[in-house]
């Protein structure tokens, strides 16, 4: 079984037809990741005992036709909580740390007969943009090992793009999914605000957070999405709607689709390479009959700072949390409460961790409060009013994931401000709520580069139509790492 | 001397509700310890809080 020559649809057909079993998808999966991960790094905990007998489970069952996620191995990044299996955030705070129940998500997957195999790495408690801020270990680029995997599902992406697994859930606070998508070459899928519950996804920050999938195709991802979105009570953020097919239009033509280019995604900073492969993008999609126009999201510029002071206020509040009483870690030879707190949190967490909650308390803090916290609020709107306009037009927005391609390790992680311009395309996405996908957009110096396509909200089925197309009409998806195969 | 009166209430009301306030716990009164609780009630990672406050029924 070789993950880089088969896709969801072709293992269900398989597995329905008998001539494969989970047992043998699961072991052979276990197997792919005991030849690849002591180079790629991407997992943090397998789960091989029990997915072995959930296999086992599935296949007695015996695979439904209809059940076209069922018996397949699925990874899980480790901010999303699973019973009986280690969930760390990578965090020092976690570590060890073997949750009670399910997240949404999960039951989610378990209900369709996907096999959890595995917790994959990622920076800690999902902040950070290259997975080099795990407490754990570093995950490597799957087409180069020198290279970040982009971050913070950064363990996910490099899972499925190595072929250890098909497909990964991650979540998405400011780019998370699509930027580790767009630097291993794959598809991240990040759905509209309210589409896919969060309970038992481990909060960052609550207005911006996501749950949503790396696959290796667009086909996959779709089927995985439609497996775990809905309204759950348990998280009342949820928006409860008809049922509804996200792939229902994948393979319509895009003739007369009509898509906006804006002229900040290809501006200062856009490396000239990433910037070429995005106009070519913009004329295939033009060969394929749709319009391609030049627009601009003028607030694009305020985005970063604007996100900074909301994700990292909400986080603050999020990790109050832990505090070395419950649950987690707890430092040791302390005599007094105040140090049990002081002294679990300073040794708990990481730098980058401290950073953002030393950011987000003084972004709350009074007198503060009106120049920073409610001033980013306000400018959220703006942001979130430039897309409303541009959607009163057009279909889609289309631009590059990414400025750059996938950088090298050790780069950038001493400097936070380099690092966070780099989510400078994928965070505006998240401040408005909307939906979007990152796909392979071609190689720069054998690199892959992604191509963003954002969707009004709620209309994830135009996202994956429009992906779809660009897929098919390129060979990128069969292009592997080298040396790896 | 000149003093302006301020009162303060602290009002200690308990609700006649069939869970707690912001979690779906059953309140019940000399229940075993540890058995009406949740992962809301332990601040547990992953948790969200209900917005409906105590159920009725």
């Amino acid at each position: 079984m070789d993950y880089y020559k088969t896709d969801i649809e072709q293992l269900h057909s398989d597995l329905v037809a008998g001539k494969t079993t989970s047992a043998d998808l699961t072991d052979a999966t276990f197997k792919a990741i005991a030849a690849k991960d002591d180079d790629v790094q991407a997992f943090l905990a397998l789960n091989e005992e029990t997915a072995t007998k959930d296999a086992q489970d599935q296949d007695a069952q015996g695979i439904a036709a209809d059940a076209t996620l069922a018996g397949i191995p699925v990874a899980i990044k480790d901010n999303i909580v699973t019973k009986d299996l280690t969930t760390t955030a990578a965090s020092k705070m976690l570590a060890n740390f073997v949750p009670i129940y399910d997240a949404t998500v999960i039951e989610r997957l378990r209900q369709a007969g996907m096999i959890v195999v595995g917790k994959t790495n990622m920076d800690e408690f999902a902040m950070g943009s290259s997975t080099e801020n795990s407490a754990f270990k570093t995950t490597k680029n799957a087409w180069d090992h020198t290279k970040v995997p982009g971050g913070s599902s950064g363990g996910s992406a490099a899972a499925v793009a190595s072929g250890e697994v098909l497909v990964a859930l991650g979540s998405d606070t400011g780019g998370s999914i699509r930027q580790p998508a767009a630097f291993n070459g794959i598809v991240g899928f990040k759905p509209t605000y309210g589409r896919v519950s969060r309970w038992g996804l481990i909060a960052f920050g609550s207005s911006l957070d996501a749950i949503g999938t790396l696959t290796r195709s667009v086909r996959d991802s779709a089927h995985v999405m439609n497996a775990i979105v809905g309204a759950d009570e348990r998280d009342t953020t949820t928006v409860p709607r008809a049922q509804e097919d996200l792939g229902a239009k994948i393979g319509q033509s895009i003739k007369g689709m009509k898509i906006a280019l804006p002229k900040e995604y290809l501006g200062e900073g856009v490396d000239a390479g990433v910037r070429e492969r995005i106009e070519a993008a913009a004329e295939q999609f033009r060969a394929m009959g749709a319009t391609v126009e030049t627009v601009s999201l003028p607030h694009t510029q305020y985005a970063v700072p604007t996100y900074y002071i909301i994700a990292s206020s909400e986080a603050s509040s999020n990790l109050q949390r832990f505090d070395g009483i419950r649950y987690g870690f707890r430092a040791k030879d302390v005599q007094s409460l105040e140090s049990v707190y002081v002294r679990s949190r300073s040794e708990g967490f990481g730098d980058e961790v401290k950073r953002r909650i030393m950011l987000g308390t003084f972004s709350l803090s009074a007198g503060f409060y009106d120049a920073y916290f409610k001033k980013a609020a306000q400018v959220r709107t703006l942001i979130s009013r430039d897309f409303e306009d541009v959607f009163k037009d057009y279909d889609l927005v289309m631009g590059p994931t990414t400025p750059t391609p996938a950088f090298e390790v050790g780069s950038k992680v001493t400097d936070p401000l380099t690092m966070y311009m780099n989510d400078i395309l994928t965070i505006p996405v998240n401040l408005a709520g909307l939906p979007a996908a990152s796909i392979n957009g071609g190689f720069v110096d054998g690199m892959p580069i992604g191509l963003q396509l954002i969707g009004k909200a709620f209309d994830e089925a135009t996202i994956y139509q429009a992906a779809a197309a660009f897929e098919d009409a390129n060979d990128y998806k069969d292009q592997t790492p080298g040396g790896q195969n | 001397m000149n003093f302006e009166t301020t009162i303060g209430l602290e009002v200690h009301i308990e609700l006649k509700t069939k869970s707690k306030m912001y979690s779906p716990s059953p309140v019940t009164y000399g229940a075993d310890p540890n058995t009406a609780t949740n992962v809301i009630d332990w601040g547990y990672p992953g948790y969200y809080r209900p917005q409906t406050a105590g159920r009725t029924h």
